[in-house]
């Protein structure tokens, strides 16, 4: 019998129950994220993990609450949607890069890896990743974000 | 980052106000832009602005509701509300990795760095502007006392109609026989639907502050209140033609047309409802007869209409109706 796979984060998502969302569902995607350079596992890390890397700053938190979204990485559908967003960041945020990283990466994401959310209008969605994933590999650079003004 | 000393800050040991935590404006794998309330019920903004190894630093910015509201429905920018702040200054505050105090300055907002304020074509967080359980109305005219009642009482009776026919709403078993021809009818009319939805679907005027620049804030569904200004959007979009097919059926709903007859003038209430995102079919079947359907869908497109103008000639501006 096939086995129900558990999630990399498991235990933290019993305290933000019901964790992964009803709506989210295992599929085949192309996926961009905003990335650091190198692209490695510091640049796939969800909001609540701590501590951080050297050279990655911490979580942006102001206050204590903890929500099952913060469990999951975002991403999404199209490189179009994700320049659009990070510029439209970008420009109530200057300083953005140093906080959610500088680059664009792709990667294809597999039913195995975990579940997703549907992308919304602005081409955002979340996948909150089975146990054992490794994205970080699977990644490869599409271009630098800052190199143009928003 | 920088030393705030070196842009005119001056060291506090703490925070001097408690905030509490209320929702995030805008947020991408954690906030990018908070409301905090004070414990007198002051609205705070926390803006973050850069970080290093150790701590994120935030902007804690002193923001009137109504200031709020005017860059929440787009009438103003981030840039302006932070670097035009009414105190004239801003908090700053490092936070570290659990969100626990690392440093606090209050600073200048005339003398912060460049790269610590938005652009100045900075936009607005359109998608996460309607705060979850509410819909806040911007006002930005001097309204007399006429307008302060009829606002409110128009709003809510449009709501109340979409809580039967609108997106998220249920008819059940709402009877709406009456022999509408008067004012004081339709107030009954809408009272019924009013009635007929559960609480926990009703909506209710929860605040009110009436100065210009002021605000209105109504306790709501959220499913509702979003449908409601879809239908606004949709009707911006469709005045021409919802506004023909209304004249039509209310001429021929009071007698004074037979151009239409009973079928086409029920095929109008059903595409004209469609037009606007709400259930014709469901509101033929509660209004016993077209004619009244024809006259209950004419009452609810005024109150639309009504609406709808208020927000074009910005006067009182629903938030998320840009979304």
């Amino acid at each position: 019998m096939p086995t129900t796979p558990t999630f990399k984060y498991a235990t933290q998502h019993q305290s933000v129950d019901p964790c992964p969302e009803d709506e989210h569902a295992p599929t085949t995607r192309v996926a961009y994220r905003f990335v650091f350079l190198p692209i490695g596992p510091s640049s796939f890390l969800p909001v609540p993990l701590t501590p951080r890397p050297p050279g990655i700053p911490p979580p942006r938190r102001n206050n204590q609450e903890v929500r099952c979204a913060h469990f999951a990485l975002s991403m999404y559908d199209t490189e179009e949607n994700a320049t659009k967003k990070y510029n439209s960041l970008r420009k109530n945020n200057p300083n953005l890069h140093q906080s959610m990283g500088s680059h664009l990466a792709v990667l294809t994401l597999q039913v195995q890896h975990g579940v997703q959310s549907s992308p919304a209008k602005d081409g955002h969605f979340r996948i909150h990743e089975y146990a054992g994933v490794d994205l970080a590999p699977l990644a490869t650079l599409v271009k630098d974000l800052t190199a143009v003004a928003p | 980052m920088r030393d705030p000393t070196t842009f005119q800050a001056m060291r506090l040991v703490t925070l001097p106000v408690t905030l509490q935590h209320v929702r995030d404006l805008e947020e991408h794998e954690g906030p990018l832009l908070s409301e905090f309330k004070s414990n007198d019920g002051e609205t705070f903004l926390y803006y973050w602005c850069d970080c290093d190894n150790d701590a994120n630093r935030w902007l804690v910015v002193r923001t009137p509701r109504p200031r709020l509201f005017r860059y929440l429905v787009g009438k103003s920018n981030l840039r302006t509300l932070i670097s035009d702040c009414m105190d004239g200054f801003v908090y700053i505050v490092d936070l570290d990795a659990a969100a626990r105090m690392a440093g606090c300055w209050f600073a200048p907002s005339s003398a912060l760095p460049t790269d610590y304020l938005p652009a100045e074509d900075s936009s607005h967080p359109r998608d996460q502007v309607t705060e979850a359980g509410f819909q806040d109305v911007y006002i930005d005219s001097q309204w007399d006392y006429e307008d302060v009642a009829t606002y409110p009482r128009r709003y809510l009776q449009t709501y109340a109609f979409h809580t039967a026919f609108g997106e998220g709403g249920d008819p059940k078993k709402v009877s709406l026989d009456y022999k509408l021809n008067q004012g004081w009818v339709f107030h009954t009319l809408f009272e019924r639907m009013r009635v007929n939805a559960p609480p926990e679907k009703r909506a209710s005027l929860a605040a009110v502050s009436f100065a210009s620049p002021g605000f209105l804030r109504f306790t709501v569904a959220p499913e509702i209140a979003a449908g409601l200004r879809q239908s606004i959007r949709k009707f911006l979009k469709e005045r021409k033609s919802v506004m023909s097919n209304v004249t039509a059926l209310t001429a021929w709903s009071n007698g004074r047309d037979t151009q239409l007859t009973e079928k086409t003038a029920k095929e109008s209430v059903v595409e004209t409802c469609k037009l606007l995102g709400v259930q014709g079919d469901q509101l033929v079947t509660h209004a016993k007869s077209v004619g009244n359907a024809a006259k209950i869908l004419a009452s609810y497109v005024k109150r639309l209409s009504f609406l709808a103008d208020n927000d074009e000639e910005d006067v009182a501006m629903l938030v998320g109706l840009g979304e």
